[in-house]
């Protein structure tokens, strides 16, 4: 009788373990893979205790640091797990998960991050936004994916966060999200690279967009979830004897000249300075900086986002004012 | 809660896990406050009308028995029949008020206009109609009904009988449960039983590919037809009504086997409700085979009671007529129901009545009436007419009914028959065309299953297959409604359509 039981259970254990087996094979092929997924993924295929510098924040941190550039004149390794539109809820996260691996000496969060869409649960976005959604299932399971999407999501939400063949489990109709997802895997992580800057240059049509566009004084708010993620951040790194930095990459000067950029740079300044932590705002630098309309990418959509040429520029900057370069830390 | 819910997909586990932790004798506890849980999980508010049904239809059962004497003892002063009618009037009067109320005034109404007569001002009320309250009151009513004909003894403790009424399985769609099969099986021990559970756990599964798989399918492409019918041709129209026949099947069918399913996995057995109906040669058959817990319950509590079949004919075909139109007005406060029914019931009593004369004509042209072809035959009359009927069931109103068939004849649409581009399009139906294919596909296999249901058991038959090849099944289904089933974002989880009833 008591064999005939264990016998059961574990005749039950493997049935639920090939489900689970077929379950992740399934999303493998139905769930549409991005370049936020491929960033954890080659996350996680760093060796342990390599990186020395870590980025987070919004798709301005990969495209304004680059990780090869910081290599080459201090020889540390760099690494961001940024994502896009991260705001500074999922960065605090993305660093207690990237800590479970790696202790760098420094983390420098992108400020656009801590202004970001307040996509946290009952924030302005909707529950179900597919950057949020990459991010977190870009995680491994664990208990801070758990708490990342109990933190993030609705509970009416939170099997749809985990779960994502619920998500996706529709594109078995469409053969060529099967075959990326195909291409995806076969490409692996070789050649990605987290440093993914703009490839285009500002034209002249939007350069000339932005001098017409209507100028906006209005004052510039962060959220309350927000400023509790930010000093969670900073304490986890506290607490874990980082160091911890946040730096504005650059907007485009016509576009900064159009709203009440002030009231968010002492917004940031207050925050900052509650924190002890020091703040670098490349808005405040552009000569010194060289930067120019050809450093930018070629769209009018208020990201503003650096090319490679602006990208370089920015690393310059950086690595001087955080005198990485100097004192070779 | 909806079975097909993600917030179902939590509350199903812990309440089975817990219900098999506590010890035995406070099981029905638990079930009682789950019952009341998942109830209110549509609406609080509705809570106090199923413990007002609860506790009026349980004292009158004690008061009706009571009525009766003891032997050797005394009786109550009043009479069981005034017992039984108190019973009745309150629990039907909270059915009238709720959903047949805004019905019956509007028709007093048009009545009174009709007739000349300056209306009164009749009150309205904006009331919801509470989810599952025509099964509840159902169920009830069979019980005190039981209890007056002695055929039950009443139960005396009143949260025993109070999971009866509210067992959350079958609370909000069936199948309606009769007491004596039901309230024993709730004073009896249950035990984990992992056989019991894999039948359980299986039956659920083909209710979610019944009802996620291609119910749900269908239902986008009827929903689209049947709103928006004047753009579709007659033959198009027919295709949807012939598909809403199985929409209707899959959903009610689906929702009944999840219940089936999930009581089975706590030890409990409920009545099928559901035989192939699709299979049956005659629409008495197709009855006996569709929703057999209300049929039977119409049957013994209305049916038999009106005379049945043994006071002569025409007293019989009156009691077909009285019993199917009120079933039609059951489903719901419409005239489409009641046609819907009525017609149902005509289809009966025409068929019994010509029926000397078909079989003399069968004789006289020496038709074999034993063969596969001429069954065959029957079987597809038999769907015709009750797809028919299906119409009026699922148009928005009797004059929707008759407008729709009024267009679908003008606009035939015979030309499409022959053009095979145009007979192939059918997502102009509102349906991806893959997702067509997987309906049809989805269809096939029901219909072989409940071909095969007829003739084997095959709960049995799969048990005595290889482990493998079980397994296999079990996965197949699974993946098929993980893969095929429609839910997830861009989807509400959608409502049984009975639950509406």
């Amino acid at each position: 009788m008591h064999m005939k039981l264990v016998k059961r259970l574990l005749s039950g254990g493997v049935f639920l373990f090939i489900l689970a087996m077929g379950i992740q094979f399934l999303s493998l092929f139905l769930y549409p893979m991005n370049d936020i997924v491929r960033n954890w993924q080659s996350f996680y295929h760093l060796d342990k205790y390599s990186v020395d510098l870590l980025f987070v924040g919004s798709s301005h941190a990969y495209s304004s640091f680059d990780t090869a550039k910081i290599r080459e004149y201090t020889g540390k390794e760099a690494y961001i797990l940024a994502s896009n539109s991260q705001n500074v809820v999922q960065s605090y996260f993305n660093v207690k998960e990237a800590l479970k691996y790696q202790k760098p000496e420094a983390i420098i969060l992108e400020a656009f991050s801590i202004n970001n869409n307040d996509n946290w649960q009952g924030g302005e976005n909707d529950d179900k936004d597919w950057k949020k959604e990459s991010n977190i299932d870009g995680m491994r399971l664990g208990a801070v994916k758990v708490e990342a999407i109990c933190s993030q999501y609705r509970p009416e939400n939170w099997a749809y966060a985990f779960f994502r063949i619920g998500r996706s489990h529709g594109n078995w109709a469409d053969t060529s999200q099967v075959y990326s997802n195909y291409a995806f895997f076969r490409k692996g992580i070789k050649g990605f690279s987290p440093f993914r800057p703009s490839k285009s240059t500002m034209s002249e049509e939007t350069a000339q967009k932005y001098e017409e566009a209507e100028k906006r004084d209005g004052d510039i708010a962060i959220s309350e979830t927000n400023i509790a993620y930010f000093h969670k951040l900073a304490g986890l790194c506290r607490s874990e004897g980082i160091e911890f930095y946040v730096v504005m990459a650059p907007m485009y000067k016509t576009y900064i000249d159009s709203i009440n950029y002030e009231s968010w740079l002492n917004r940031l300044l207050d925050l900052t300075k509650s924190e002890d932590i020091a703040y670098l705002d490349c808005n405040l630098h552009y000569d010194e900086i060289g930067l120019t309309a050809s450093d930018f990418e070629d769209a009018y959509n208020g990201y503003h986002h650096l090319n490679v040429s602006g990208s370089s520029k920015v690393t310059d900057f950086l690595l001087k004012e955080l005198c990485l370069v100097q004192e070779g830390r | 809660m909806l079975f097909n819910s993600i917030h179902f997909l939590f509350f199903f586990p812990i309440v089975v896990l817990a219900y098999f932790i506590i010890p035995q004798k406070f099981r029905y506890l638990w079930l009682l406050l789950a019952s009341y849980y998942f109830y209110m999980s549509w609406n609080p508010k509705y809570m106090l009308l199923i413990a007002a049904s609860t506790v009026v239809t349980w004292g009158s059962g004690l008061l009706i028995a009571g009525c009766a004497g003891k032997p050797g003892g005394k009786a109550f002063p009043i009479s069981k029949k005034w017992c039984m009618a108190g019973c009745f009037g309150f629990n039907l009067g909270i059915l009238f008020f709720f959903k047949y109320y805004g019905f019956a005034s509007a028709n007093v109404k048009a009545l009174l206009r009709w007739g000349g007569v300056e209306t009164l001002g009749m009150p309205v009320f904006d009331v919801v109609l509470p989810v599952g309250i025509s099964f509840y009151t159902f169920q009830a009513l069979g019980y005190v009904t039981d209890v007056y004909r002695k055929e039950i003894l009443p139960e005396k403790n009143l949260l025993r009988y109070a999971l009866f009424i509210s067992f959350f399985p079958q609370l909000v769609a069936g199948p309606i449960e009769r007491s004596k099969n039901l309230m024993q099986q709730m004073k009896e021990p249950h035990y984990f039983d992992p056989d019991r559970v894999k039948d359980g756990l299986l039956l659920m599964g083909w209710g979610f590919f019944e009802k996620l798989v291609i119910a749900d399918r269908i239902a986008i492409l009827v929903t689209d037809v049947y709103s928006h019918y004047t753009d579709y041709t007659g033959l198009q129209i027919g295709v949807a009504t012939i598909l809403f026949a199985f929409q209707i099947y899959c959903d009610f069918s689906g929702y009944s086997d999840i219940a089936i399913g999930a009581a089975r996995i706590m030890g409990f057995n409920l009545m099928k409700n559901f035989k192939s109906p699709y299979f049956a040669t005659t629409v008495s058959g197709f009855w006996r085979n569709w929703h057999i817990s209300l049929t039977t319950w119409f049957r013994d509590y209305v049916y038999i009671p009106l005379g049945g079949n043994r006071c002569g004919k025409w007293k019989k075909y009156r009691n077909i007529m009285v019993t199917f139109l009120v079933s039609g007005l059951w489903h719901g406060a419409s005239w489409n129901y009641v046609v819907w029914g009525g017609l149902n019931g005509l289809y009966q009593v025409v068929g019994d009545f010509t029926m000397p004369f078909r079989k003399k004509a069968a004789e006289l042209l020496k038709v074999r009436t034993g063969c596969w072809s001429y069954r065959f035959f029957q079987g597809v009359v038999t769907f015709a007419l009750v797809d028919f009927a299906w119409l009026f069931f699922r148009a928005n109103g009797f004059m929707a009914a008759v407008r729709m068939m009024r267009h679908g004849l003008g606009k035939l649409g015979v030309s499409s028959m022959i053009d095979p581009q145009r007979l192939m399009g059918v997502n102009t139906l509102g349906m991806e065309e893959k997702d067509f294919y997987v309906m049809l596909l989805g269809l096939a296999m029901l219909m072989a299953v409940d071909h095969y249901k007829r003739k084997v058991d095959i709960k049995k038959a799969l048990a005595k297959q290889n482990l493998a090849f079980r397994w296999l099944v079990y996965y197949g289904v699974i993946f098929t409604v993980l893969i095929f089933g429609i839910y997830g974002p861009g989807y509400d989880a959608s409502s049984f359509i009975y639950f509406q009833f």
